[in-house]
């Protein structure tokens, strides 16, 4: 890959989606990118830009989201259970409203609606969980609840696997009564979505892969959809430039709370 | 050190499960184990009855080639900690191990 065409594509995703790789990432274009170039029956990464030149605008689409999908199993990083665990149990209002952004085929906001249920906070309040992804295909899957052997095999502990889930073929499915408390939409953070009052917002491995501009923004828009004191939480290693109005929430890696000075 | 006992009959899951928890840095040995992994399948079907037995020794991961729900609960009511369905790859047994708290 020549250094024009690695460019070119990583100024299709600044402007597409405000990620930016470094020149050091390379590796996860190639990885990430395999897979289209076969279906589109190209040849080459070279081939591939090619292509996205002629402004081909689904092609496009395909490759911002194919590089933006996060890796994802249940309950990633067990202390921010903890944390949405202890924030969920102090926590005095009626309805609890959760964001998962950028939650890939949903391993985060299930394991968030496993974790209310096993608290029996889903019986006594009004739980919401929005759970959003800039890739159609991932929320069409993410929608069906259904996960592989495989997957179902990384990060759920096997007492919940047998609570929740049904075996389907070789498959397991995730019971309707939990899958119903998850509303999946295809959306952008960068782009203005829906208001409103979130308590707990999850947006991991996503800011630090932004400009600063569109890191900015999007913190700016987190901020307006959330309630003074809602949790942010971002990736273990994210280290944030300008964090606006949140602040770092003590002993717990990754966690802001807006609008509280800790 | 982490140690482990790998109790599984099948020599091909046996070696493998051997290779991923030295790579996860865990010593093989029947000695004081911080965990045993246990078979159990229809080559190795006294398994249950002795799973009570071997949590007097070390928290007991099964490794099972039967899916099928009730057979999972059979081993959990009989006392398993965590329980793993063959297939599996390095990245599904860490988290295991994880859960069990022994990573």
């Amino acid at each position: 890959m020549t250094p024009q065409d690695f460019q070119f594509i990583t100024n299709l995703l600044k402007e597409k989606s405000g990620f930016s790789l470094t020149d050091d990432q390379i590796y996860l274009l190639e990885s990430r990118l395999s897979t289209i170039i076969r279906r589109n029956n190209l040849v080459s990464l070279e081939d591939l830009v090619n292509a996205l030149k002629l402004d081909n605008e689904e092609l496009k689409t395909a490759v911002v989201e194919a590089v933006s999908i996060n890796n994802t199993r249940f309950f990633r990083n067990k202390y921010i259970f903890d944390a949405i665990r202890n924030f969920a149990k102090d926590f005095d209002g009626q309805t609890l409203k959760i964001m998962s952004a950028g939650c890939a085929s949903g391993q985060e906001p299930v394991s968030v609606a496993l974790l209310l249920r096993e608290m029996n906070l889903i019986a006594q309040k009004n739980v919401q969980i929005y759970a959003l992804d800039m890739s159609r295909q991932i929320i069409d899957r993410a929608k069906k609840g259904i996960y592989t052997h495989y997957e179902v095999q990384k990060g759920l502990p096997i007492r919940l696997l047998l609570k929740y889930f049904t075996p389907k073929g070789d498959d397991w499915a995730l019971n309707t009564d939990i899958l119903k408390t998850i509303h999946y939409h295809v959306q952008n953070i960068l782009e203005p979505f829906f208001t409103g009052n979130f308590n707990i917002v999850l947006c991991r491995n996503m800011l630090s892969y932004m400009t600063p501009a569109a890191q900015e923004k999007a913190l700016h828009t987190l901020s307006d959809m959330m309630t003074p004191g809602g949790l942010l939480i971002v990736g273990a290693s994210e280290i944030l430039q300008k964090t606006g109005d949140f602040h770092r929430f003590p002993d717990c890696i990754g966690c802001y709370r807006l609008g509280k000075e800790s | 050190m982490k140690t482990a006992s790998i109790r599984i009959q099948n020599p091909t899951i046996r070696k493998l499960t051997h290779i991923m928890l030295s790579d996860l840095g865990f010593e093989i040995t029947d000695e004081n184990p911080s965990v045993i992994v246990l078979g159990w399948s229809d080559e190795q079907p006294d398994t249950l009855n002795i799973i009570s037995q071997m949590r007097q020794v070390a928290p007991v991961l099964i490794c099972s080639n039967y899916h099928h729900p009730e057979k999972i609960r059979q081993a959990l009511d009989m006392g398993a900690n965590e329980y793993v369905m063959i297939p599996f790859d390095n990245d599904i047994l860490q988290s295991k191990l994880i859960q069990m708290g022994l990573l």
